[in-house]
């Protein structure tokens, strides 16, 4: 049942994944070509590379999210077309049809991840790196699992619900985003203070969202 | 042999069957000692339930037209020569019965149906 | 005598008005049930609730045995469902919708599904979004009959298929009925596919089970009378009085339950009955419908 539900879930899948495992792929590799072609002094390599690793790395948390969120909606697209009678006329029971497109997805996501491992690895060997810096890929790679594993769940959870509901929250979501961007714009101190509240909330741990924030960088001190 | 059989007709399909095959049995079109069809086969070939059919067989085979063979399916009975007149007979009386219920249905007369004998008959003989 | 289907009182609504309404209808196992009704009767809600993707407001269900919704799954390993409108993953091409349908059912026979196929005429490597009406309707069926059911659950399944495809398409269902005993509960409103095929028949509008006989007994016990001198008040009778108009100097009665010797009851009330008439199924139902939309005077 489990092989079938995958096949079913990649052929449905195939487009964004493949997108997905070459942007983590390259992600890493641009790391380094960004950092070598930044032409600086000797003395500047270890801002270099610290410079052109967390301004590509900031990416990588922004992909974790893409990933969560094509392989989170996308498990679901097809039942929801069909309004679902499919997959309740099955004779499995509703939690664990859940289970299995669930792992399925989450078995899909480990393509961009070993992508991304892989070109962190590539990445890495490919460089002399100057005395003081050091090379993350495992973590990093670890850190992206993680990362797109929560976003995957949170989207999969939204998804599940009636494509109604699941706008729904998307929309407060997006609405959110939104009043932010309005409110630090009209500099109003009331406003900051409870989409800031609510940021804080979701970002600092145990937020859900934590895991996205902080530095993320293949090279670090 | 199962040319259009008419579920609307107030005749219970089994009964149509059955009476599909006496003819059949009579005309020699199924010989003595043949195999019917399956129950499986006609079933799906007329499209109609299955206990259809084995209500249609059960009945030729309570008439004495056919027999059941455990596993091997169902057979036209070996009649006598003079057995199968009786039964052509008894078939022929038997479309007359219809003919004449459907005259009376639609009014017609037994003048209009001698008439018409008279004119079928010479119109086949010559 | 086991029932495949079973209902008690059942009762369900979605918003204001009722769509079900004390709905107690028995299917025999190893019958072909059909499940008649005008559009908007409620066929496939009764169909969404007996397989527990609805839950009812009051009332019991069991299918197979078993309770429903609480052995949902057990119950849905045994039957085949085609519902209404198709329902299969459009991306699949037809070789994976079968492999990926198979995968669920213990006992899904791959052989007799390739058997089905050919016989069909089904390309393997065609998307379900490209086939046409007919081919889906013949896979649907091709699908639920390859996991040798116990039951078979048939929402409309030859609506809108040309005669061809539906004569495929039943002989393909009453071929595997022929194997085996399965029960087969089968809507429609095309009546006289039902007439040829089930031996049993239920009859819904507007929420409730009007009828449910042998297809036998339903279709001889409905009959348009032609009667002179009939009595203008009309006390137990004992069939089924259904409809009454007056035609010149006799009058036209449709009853449902008769059976010859009723026809002493008219001697007795001072009528004579001039000509008996049989009604097929469609026309049955017509008037079986009339009669309890309007009351009879």
């Amino acid at each position: 049942m489990y092989t079938q539900v995958l096949k079913a879930q990649w052929l449905a899948a195939r487009l964004p994944v493949v997108l997905l495992t070459v942007l983590g792929f390259a992600l890493p590799l641009l790391t380094v070509t960004y950092g070598g072609s930044l032409a600086n002094a000797p003395t500047d390599r270890v801002a270099q590379w610290l410079y052109a690793s967390q301004k590509i790395g900031v990416l990588i948390p922004g992909l974790a999210l893409l990933v969560g969120l094509l392989l989170g909606i996308g498990a679901w697209a097809a039942d929801h077309a069909g309004k679902h009678v499919y997959a309740l006329s099955l004779p499995v029971p509703r939690p664990m049809y859940v289970l299995l497109r669930f792992a399925a997805g989450a078995t899909l996501l480990a393509a961009p991840v070993a992508a991304l491992g892989l070109g962190s690895l590539i990445a890495v060997l490919s460089v002399k790196l100057p005395s003081g810096i050091h090379a993350y890929p495992l973590q990093l790679t670890v850190r992206f699992a993680l990362a797109s594993l929560v976003c995957y769940a949170i989207f999969f959870a939204i998804s599940i619900a009636t494509r109604r509901a699941a706008l729904a929250v998307l929309g407060v979501i997006c609405g959110v985003v939104l009043a932010d961007i309005l409110i630090s714009s009209l500099d109003l101190q009331a406003g900051a203070v409870v989409t800031g509240w609510l940021f804080n909330v979701l970002t600092t741990w145990p937020g859900p969202l934590a895991i996205l924030m902080g530095r993320w960088a293949l090279f670090d001190v | 042999m199962f040319r259009q059989i008419d579920p609307r007709s107030p005749i219970p399909l089994y009964v149509q069957i059955a009476d599909r095959i006496r003819i059949a049995v009579a005309t020699t079109e199924l010989a003595p000692g043949g195999a019917l069809p399956s129950v499986r086969q006609l079933a799906s070939q007329l499209r109609v339930n299955p206990a259809t059919v084995v209500q249609a067989y059960r009945e030729l085979e309570e008439a004495g037209v056919v027999e059941s063979r455990q596993g091997a399916g169902t057979f036209v009975r070996e009649l006598a020569e003079p057995k199968r007149d009786a039964e052509r007979q008894r078939e022929a009386r038997r479309l007359v019965r219809h003919l004449l219920q459907n005259a009376a249905a639609l009014g017609v007369t037994r003048q209009d149906l001698e008439h018409a004998l008279k004119v079928e008959l010479k119109v086949r003989l010559a | 005598m086991s029932h495949a289907i079973e209902t008690h009182d059942l009762g369900y609504r979605a918003g204001k008005h009722f769509e079900i309404r004390d709905l107690t209808l028995r299917v025999r196992e190893g019958s072909i049930y059909g499940f008649l009704g005008p559009n908007g009767s409620g066929k496939t809600t009764t169909i969404r609730l007996l397989l527990g993707m609805l839950r009812p407001i009051k009332g019991a269900i069991s299918v197979l045995g078993r309770k429903v919704p609480e052995e949902m799954a057990r119950i849905m390993a045994q039957t085949g469902y085609v519902p209404e409108r198709p329902h299969l993953y459009p991306y699949l091409t037809l070789e994976q919708a079968i492999r990926f349908h198979a995968a669920f059912y213990d006992g899904f026979d791959l052989p007799y599904a390739g058997e089905l196929r050919r016989g069909f005429g089904l390309p393997l490597a065609q998307k379900l979004s490209h086939l046409s009406k007919g081919e889906m309707g013949k896979l649907h069926m091709l699908l639920v009959l390859a996991q040798r059911p116990e039951l078979l659950v048939l929402d409309e399944p030859t609506d809108g298929l040309d005669p061809v495809v539906r004569r495929d398409v039943l002989s393909a269902l009453l071929d595997f009925c022929s194997q085996g005993s399965a029960t087969v509960f089968i809507s429609s409103h095309l009546v006289h596919e039902l007439e040829r095929i089930c031996d049993w028949v239920g009859v819904l509008d507007d929420g409730k089970l009007v009828v449910e006989l042998p297809m036998q007994s339903f279709k001889n016990g409905i009959k348009r009378i032609r009667v002179a001198h009939a009595p203008s008040l009309v006390g137990d009778t004992p069939f089924v009085l259904l409809q009454r108009e007056t035609a010149g100097l006799e009058q036209v009665w449709v009853v449902r339950g008769w059976q010859p010797p009723m026809v002493q009851w008219f001697e007795g009330a001072g009528a004579a009955v001039r000509e008996i008439v049989d009604l097929d199924l469609e026309e049955g139902f017509v008037e079986l419908l009339r009669s309890s939309r309007t009351p009879t005077s």
